[in-house]
């Protein structure tokens, strides 16, 4: 009869565990009035607002912003459904279709190699040479590392490396590479900046392509090439200076979705004011975008 | 169908005809749901097979959101070449690792390493996913100098080395089952025909084992093919056919993390399809585990003894050595059993290491935000989650167990339907899980990404594993106490609740264990479900992540992995208490049948 009731005596043990748990949620979920706002979209926006939400969340202690990751065509999608309190796209968004876009600040693609590699400079061309034919970019750079299909900075990198004919590259694996299926021979496809980063890190004869920020940021042995654009007639370092004033050639908009038809909630009014402040510049800048306040 | 007839058919409507008819309906409940889930991933899946053509759909390779084509045959490809390669691997050492623990491993190891096996099977796969990206790829990169051309350690081989590591524990414990099962005379016969020890065990005990040493490597093809969290982590992602050990490729549950967040409608279909291509899979190898079921092995059932209770066949000693081919398996055997303890020991080790060092007081406790994420709210959200998962499932699988024991007759054949669902139920993948949640109580139910349609979720899953725990439990209260307590003038639901079921209790509480561990180490099913937030829940409506789910997210934010190394020693040191208790509870419970 001992064991029984030891046994009844975990059973009750295991209730009350759970009770507890349960009970401290209630308390601990309940003691503070909250607002929450909502923000979703382009994956290569989510650590900047996550950072700008930080910083908002600190002198709003109420305010919860939750900050869901799903593409540019999510946010907006969501902004059309009403699914969020705004969308975030790393591409530029006409207004029209219920939605209409803001700039919130640029951002650069950079070309990436390992610090001890001795191109410093690529043409449009050599890029394309190198991701579409596998030739060697000036008998150095063998391997090309791309992005997986759901990555934004992939479709950016996409829209700005064009073909002799001045086309989009996009265009060109959907003819040959990506509808056949096969990855292309020379290129290895990682799913994040990071394993990115660490490749490039490792090996003097792979090029990649990664947020300009990320290489500014980056501590790693890694640097950024001057690159000639399509109709250039001079490689463009790439910094963020020439980002703004736009000669550098693969960069991108970070945009904030609104719906036309919806008012912002006062919370999240409250949160759009502070990352289109002057205030918030900093941390945009500190994040490796390209402010473009005022301009 | 038999409740509503037996509720119309009495007219002497009494409490008795109710109970059984409510037992039955809750046996019955796992068929439903399994034919819910069949359907509703069907019927999310059909758009993208109406619009791309079903054979299309699996025979195109193309998958491209910006073209709208999709194609799921090098998804398949890399399912079924990641499947083969680590059932190779996996269940070699793991039907090693089980004859060795049946016929050489010396007594005083036995309870010890069966409780290492059984803290591998406890591993959450979000930790194997994690020690693999962190380890096994840095390790392969550097070891087959994949860097200099700008590959990295991703694909096949990383793969299909925690795979392998990951489906032991299922093939071993069945494996050994079956091998423990062997009668003692077959192993008396050949010593006596002048075998040594080592060819006995290996020409005549494993063949004789075959059976259950097959339905272990189904078991493991299954766990192999549904894996996702771990898998997802470490394929690499690309279109791809996996032709070379490091190429990056997708498998059909991969791709479905991979783009589910991203996905348009047709996408979404066509993810859906892909989950329903890979259920079709798992149903195929539940219909094959029936058929290796069907043979038992020989000897009588009651009288024959079996080589576990014949005493001491480990300590025996070979003696005689032939230098034979079956010697060497038996050093093999050895070196195979003490590398897997490694294993296990440097992975449970690893992550503490790795991990402890990060924890503070802050990251565990403090306010959760998007300055610093902490594990408050997990606490929160898994006792939310286990409290309504088992608030659901303890009820509906006791009532369930209680019929299949107490009042079905043995014989009945709706009662071997219902169990032939229970094992399907329990052998869906826990994407699937997911996706259906998402479909139905997501969506359909409009419970929105929350802890309730989480919750219900989880019930489903764990459901199997406290149906056969209380019916293992059920099953060996002796009939006597039955028949002494009818004898006294109580009816079957009295004696069912005042004499079974407390004689059962430790069995039940060896399900709400394992169910417990099986909650806390969930991932894919719940970010479908329940969301991923990083604010603390305040009530069963709001989303909410678990320990497991906030490893996923600080992987996936790539800068994190500190925090997931601390979560993880988290989450690994819950596993070890649980494995603990359940230990703790067998251990009572074997006792108490002893008296």
């Amino acid at each position: 009869m001992r064991k029984k009731r030891i046994a009844k005596i975990m059973l009750a043990a295991a209730c009350v565990v759970a009770m507890g748990a349960s009970s401290a949620a209630m308390f601990a979920g309940c003691s503070k009035d909250t607002e929450t706002i909502t923000v979703s979209g382009s994956t290569s926006m989510t650590e900047l607002m996550q950072a700008l939400a930080a910083e908002y969340e600190d002198a709003h202690p109420n305010v919860q912003i939750i900050v869901n990751q799903g593409g540019s065509s999510v946010g907006i999608s969501d902004t059309k459904a009403g699914l969020n309190d705004f969308g975030l796209a790393s591409k530029k968004v006409d207004e029209g279709d219920g939605v209409k876009g803001v700039q919130l600040c640029l951002d650069g693609i950079a070309l990436t190699v390992n610090k001890n590699c001795a191109v410093t400079q690529v043409t449009n061309e050599e890029v394309f040479d190198l991701y579409m034919k596998g030739t060697a970019i000036q008998n150095t750079i063998t391997t090309a590392i791309a992005r997986d299909q759901a990555s934004g900075t992939r479709e950016a990198f996409n829209e700005g490396i064009k073909d002799p004919e001045g086309n989009d590259i996009k265009n060109h694996y959907n003819g040959n590479y990506e509808l056949s299926g096969f990855t292309h021979a020379a290129w290895d496809e990682q799913q994040a900046t990071g394993s990115v980063i660490s490749l490039i890190e490792q090996s003097t004869v792979s090029i990649g392509y990664i947020s300009l920020g990320s290489v500014l940021m980056s501590s790693a042995n890694i640097k950024a090439l001057a690159f000639k654009g399509y109709g250039q007639e001079t490689y463009v370092a790439a910094t963020a200076e020439n980002v703004l004033n736009g000669t550098y050639a693969l960069q991108r908009p970070f945009t904030i979705v609104l719906s036309t038809s919806r008012e912002l909630s006062p919370a999240a009014q409250g949160f759009y004011d502070y990352i289109m402040s002057e205030e918030a510049q900093a941390v945009i800048t500190a994040e490796g975008c390209v402010s473009t306040y005022g301009k | 169908m038999e409740s509503d007839k037996k509720l119309h058919i009495s007219l002497n409507f009494n409490g008795e005809k109710v109970a059984s008819a409510v037992f039955a309906v809750f046996a019955a409940f796992s068929t439903v749901a399994v034919f819910g889930i069949i359907f509703y991933i069907l019927y999310a899946a059909i758009p993208a097979f109406r619009q791309i053509g079903f054979f299309k759909f699996i025979f195109s390779d193309v998958w491209n959101a910006q073209t709208n084509q999709y194609g799921i045959l090098p998804m398949i490809v890399g399912s079924i070449f990641l499947t083969s390669l680590s059932v190779l691997v996996g269940g070699t050492l793991a039907v090693v690792t089980a004859v060795w623990m049946v016929y050489y491993c010396p007594k005083k190891l036995k309870k010890a390493y069966e409780q290492l096996i059984n803290l591998l099977a406890g591993i959450p796969s979000v930790i194997y996913g994690l020690f693999g990206y962190t380890f096994i790829v840095p390790a392969l990169t550097k070891a087959f100098n994949l860097a200099e051309s700008g590959t990295s350690g991703t694909g096949l081989l990383a793969s299909s080395i925690i795979l392998s590591i990951m489906i032991l524990p299922t093939v071993t414990s069945v494996a050994k089952n079956s091998l423990k099962n062997v009668p003692s005379n077959y192993y008396e016969g050949a010593l006596a025909l002048g075998c040594t020890k080592n060819q006995t065990v290996w020409k005549v005990l494993v063949p004789a084992a075959k059976n259950g040493i097959l339905a272990g490597l189904i078991l493991g093809i299954g766990r192999a093919v549904g894996e996702t969290m771990a898998v997802q982590m470490l394929v690499g992602g690309a279109n791809a056919y996996p032709f070379s050990f490091f190429t990056s490729f997708s498998t059909l549950t991969s791709i479905i993390v991979r783009d589910m967040g991203y996905a348009s409608e047709l996408q979404t279909s066509a993810l859906m399809g892909s989950g329903f291509v890979l259920l079709v899979f798992i149903l195929i190898l539940n219909l094959l585990l029936l058929l290796t079921r069907r043979n038992s092995l020989g000897g009588n059932r009651f009288f024959t003894r079996r080589i576990d209770e014949s005493n001491g066949i480990e300590s025996l000693r070979s003696y005689k050595r032939t230098g034979s081919v079956q010697d060497v398996l038996w050093i093999i055997s050895w070196i195979v059993a003490l590398f897997m303890a490694f294993v296990l020991c440097f992975i449970v080790i690893f992550v503490l290491v790795k991990g402890l060092p990060n924890l503070s007081a802050n990251f565990l406790f403090g306010r959760s935000s998007n300055r610093q994420t902490t594990l408050q709210p997990a606490f929160v959200s898994t006792g939310l989650l286990i409290l309504l998962s088992l608030a659901i499932a303890l009820p509906l699988g006791i009532g369930a167990a209680i019929y299949l024991n107490e009042y079905a007759k043995k014989d009945n054949p709706l009662v071997k339907i219902i169990r032939i669902f229970i094992d399907t139920l329990s052998g869906i993948p826990s994407i699937i899980f997911g996706m259906f949640g998402m479909l139905f109580f997501v969506t359909a139910c409009r419970l929105n990404y929350s802890l309730t349609a989480g919750g219900i979720t989880l019930a489903l899953m764990i459901l199997p594993t406290v149906i056969r725990s209380t019916e293992q439990a059920l099953s060996e209260v002796p009939d006597s106490m039955r028949e002494a307590s009818y004898a006294l003038g109580a009816g079957k639901l009295r004696t069912v609740f005042r004499v079974v079921l407390p004689q059962a209790l430790s069995g039940i509480v060896t399900a709400i264990i394992l169910s417990i561990g099986r909650i806390v180490s969930e991932s894919a099913a719940l970010i479908y479900t329940a969301g991923s937030s990083i604010y603390t829940p305040t009530g069963f409506s709001s989303q909410g992540s678990t320990f497991a789910v906030l490893i996923y997210r600080f992987m996936v934010e790539g800068t994190h992995t500190e925090e997931a190394y601390a979560t993880a020693a988290v989450l690994m040191f819950v596993v070890v208490v649980l494995n603990i208790l359940v230990t703790l509870c067998e251990w009572l419970f074997k006792r108490r049948n002893k008296v």
